[in-house]
């Protein structure tokens, strides 16, 4: 056997042999990594200085006194930029949305998923369908043919339970996180905390 | 190759025969060859001393005043009837509003004391330079 084929031999084992781990792969990973915590570190108020700030986070909640409310009205609080329907419901009103099958409605859901206490509805009065503030928290307002809310701008019409029966809206009018700290003041914003 | 396609880098051409996310970057964007010819293959005087660090230091120093800057007017108002309450309200209430307003301020601090540097260099190291320019030294 010559030299050089000794030689190619050799460089064709070398070639075979996987490739070990060496000083240099560790350094190259581990200033990778160290670099990654310290852009991630370096970042990371730049991103939370874009959350809502403290005083924002602050009026994220909403006490409401409803001791005065009677029976049959509404009054409308604001909550985050958005108008808060909150509605004392008369036993007939309740009655009139207790129906067994809602599968027939535009966005089916039940009376008894969407409020805490069956005497006090609450919901976001914003219009699912463009935006604008439905009419109805006045007994002098038209209150559609359901009884609830009438949107003025396209005629959505809403039963007592906020659920849309009529018109363009796609959805139900949605339902704040809320609690009720006692009998006559409610948070808005906020979940009672679930019992176990 | 057709006049309306893009010449394309030795490297992306290279990239674009290979598989892998590194070469699929690259094949788009010479990212990596770019970083490769400026940090590591780029030529460099041998007799380099510490007043060569200042140039990229104050290079560091102008993006961390930019990125600061950018993220403090999102929460700045700039009217003379608002502007001290809305400096106010990012010191206490914008989270880390604080850090980003200090570092922002110390920065422009540093970027001074390196631009002062990097003319000090200039000053010390051109009488000693061949051929010899002693303009420096008529400044100072």
């Amino acid at each position: 056997m010559s030299t050089k084929q000794i030689l190619q031999k050799n460089a064709k084992k070398a070639l075979k042999k996987p490739t070990p781990q060496t000083r240099r792969d560790f350094l190259i990973l581990a200033s990778g990594a160290a670099g990654a915590v310290g852009a991630g570190s370096f970042l990371y108020p730049f991103v939370s200085s874009m959350n809502p700030a403290a005083d924002v986070a602050a009026a994220a909640e909403v006490d409401v006194d409803i001791k005065s409310l009677q029976l049959g009205q509404a009054i409308t609080v604001m909550w985050r930029g958005k108008p808060i329907f909150i509605r004392r419901r008369t036993p007939e009103e309740v009655q009139s949305v207790q129906e067994k099958d809602a599968s027939k409605f535009i966005d089916p859901e039940l009376d008894k998923d969407r409020i805490q206490k069956p005497e006090w509805l609450v919901v976001v009065g914003v219009c699912t369908h463009l935006g604008c503030v439905p009419s109805g928290q006045k007994p002098t307002d038209n209150r559609g043919e359901y009884g609830g809310w009438f949107c003025p701008c396209h005629g959505s019409a809403y039963d007592v339970s906020g659920r849309v029966r009529q018109g363009p809206a796609p959805k139900n009018l949605p339902i704040p996180p809320y609690m009720f700290l006692d009998d006559t003041t409610l948070r808005i914003g906020k979940e009672a905390p679930v019992n176990v | 190759m057709s006049k309306d396609k893009v010449d394309l880098q030795p490297s992306q051409i290279a990239a674009a025969k290979e598989k892998g996310l590194k070469n699929w970057v690259e094949h788009r964007l010479p990212i990596f060859e770019f970083m490769n010819k400026e940090l590591i293959e780029y030529k460099t005087p041998k007799n380099l001393n510490y007043f060569w660090n200042f140039g990229s230091l104050a290079g560091i120093t102008l993006v961390v005043m930019i990125l600061t800057g950018i993220f403090l007017a999102m929460q700045h108002t700039p009217h003379v009837d608002h502007a001290f309450e809305s400096v106010e309200r990012i010191m206490r209430e914008v989270n880390f509003g604080w850090l980003l307003r200090y570092v922002h301020m110390n920065g422009a601090t540093m970027f001074f004391i390196l631009f002062t540097s990097i003319c000090l260099e200039a000053f010390i190291m051109a009488p000693i330079k061949r051929p010899v320019n002693s303009y420096g030294l008529w400044v100072l």
